[in-house]
């Protein structure tokens, strides 16, 4: 029999659920593992722990913990929010909308700006590549004037 | 009856068996099973869904207790600090581990428990302080029984042996 199963069978033993057969089978099988036979030996002499912890099965004694218990799920559950949570929740939703307003009306002003600018620059631009030359159109003129006299 | 009524019906039947357990579970570790308690059944109720009506309830609200507390321990650091103190470190010649009449026994008895490592102290507590059956702290641990059986040996093998090193005769 494998070390692990006969530790099983110590622990079966030890909770009380093997008859006496088994128990004499495997205390002859524990012959042959010495220190097991040691350990088996030092736990079916331990105590039993069934009534070391008594339940205190009073509910007055716990009467404050089960309340507060219950306290924390009715906290939990909604319908009794607190003030202070509501008005935190209302004041986060103006927040918000405001936010959102000042983001919007902001990007409106800075559109119309940015349209203006773009103009300017595209007349600043014009003027550099074909700048306004008085001499050059005089001389259209007179050059369109000759031409009709003739 | 509504999901609430029958919740808090629940705490009222289940807090006193689990809070004997976890006042043994958390013996010397300076934690409060109150505590421990409160957050559990807070957590369950925020998770009901997860609650499959067909399972046993107590198993599912130690199972979140227990995880609670791991997390506590680890908070603290509680685990290395208690297995940096070998057995062997006991005094049987000193007064503190002297056992004079029964009660001191208990008293030392309940020592030895704390002084397990949390696998196995879990272990004993379950098994033989709440009775647990090896199936219900399967569902609790998520291990299965063999090897819960093997641990269960090493958990009584060393019990046997603080219990031998603190002079304690047997109760």
């Amino acid at each position: 029999m494998k070390r692990e199963e006969l530790e099983r069978l110590i622990v079966d033993a030890s909770d009380g659920l093997l008859n006496s057969k088994q128990i004499q089978k495997l205390e002859v099988e524990l012959q042959n593992h010495p220190d097991l036979l040691e350990d088996y030996l030092a736990i079916m002499n331990l105590p039993d722990l069934t009534n070391l912890y008594q339940i205190d099965s009073k509910l007055s004694h716990h009467k404050s913990s089960i309340r507060s218990i219950k306290q924390g799920i009715r906290d939990l559950s909604g319908p009794g929010e607190s003030f202070e949570m509501v008005t935190l929740d209302w004041f986060r939703r103006y927040a918000l909308a405001a936010s959102i307003a000042i983001f919007a009306i902001t990007s409106v002003f800075s559109m119309i700006q940015s349209q203006d600018t773009v103009t300017d620059s595209e007349l600043i631009a014009e003027e550099y590549f074909y700048p306004a030359d008085e001499n050059t159109t005089d001389s259209y003129v007179l050059y369109l004037e000759e031409m009709v006299e003739e | 009856m509504g999901r609430d009524d029958w919740f808090e019906k629940q705490i009222d039947e289940l807090y006193p068996r689990l809070h004997r357990s976890m006042k043994a579970y958390l013996a010397g570790s300076g934690v409060e099973a109150e505590d421990i308690l409160q957050e559990t059944f807070l957590k369950a109720y925020k998770n009901i869904d997860q609650f499959e009506g067909n399972a046993n309830m107590y198993t599912w609200l130690y199972s979140i207790a227990r995880n609670k507390c791991i997390d506590e321990f680890r908070k603290r650091k509680y685990e290395s600090n208690r297995s940096s103190i070998p057995v062997e470190d006991y005094n049987i010649e000193s007064d503190e581990f002297k056992s004079k009449d029964q009660q001191e026994d208990t008293e030392l008895l309940k020592d030895a428990i704390s002084e397990l490592p949390e696998l196995l102290r879990s272990i004993v507590v379950m098994k033989s302080i709440d009775g647990l059956t090896y199936p219900e702290i399967s569902d609790v641990t998520g291990v299965n029984e063999q090897t819960l059986k093997n641990r269960m040996f090493r958990a009584r093998k060393q019990l046997a042996g603080i219990l031998k090193k603190m002079g304690v005769n047997k109760l």
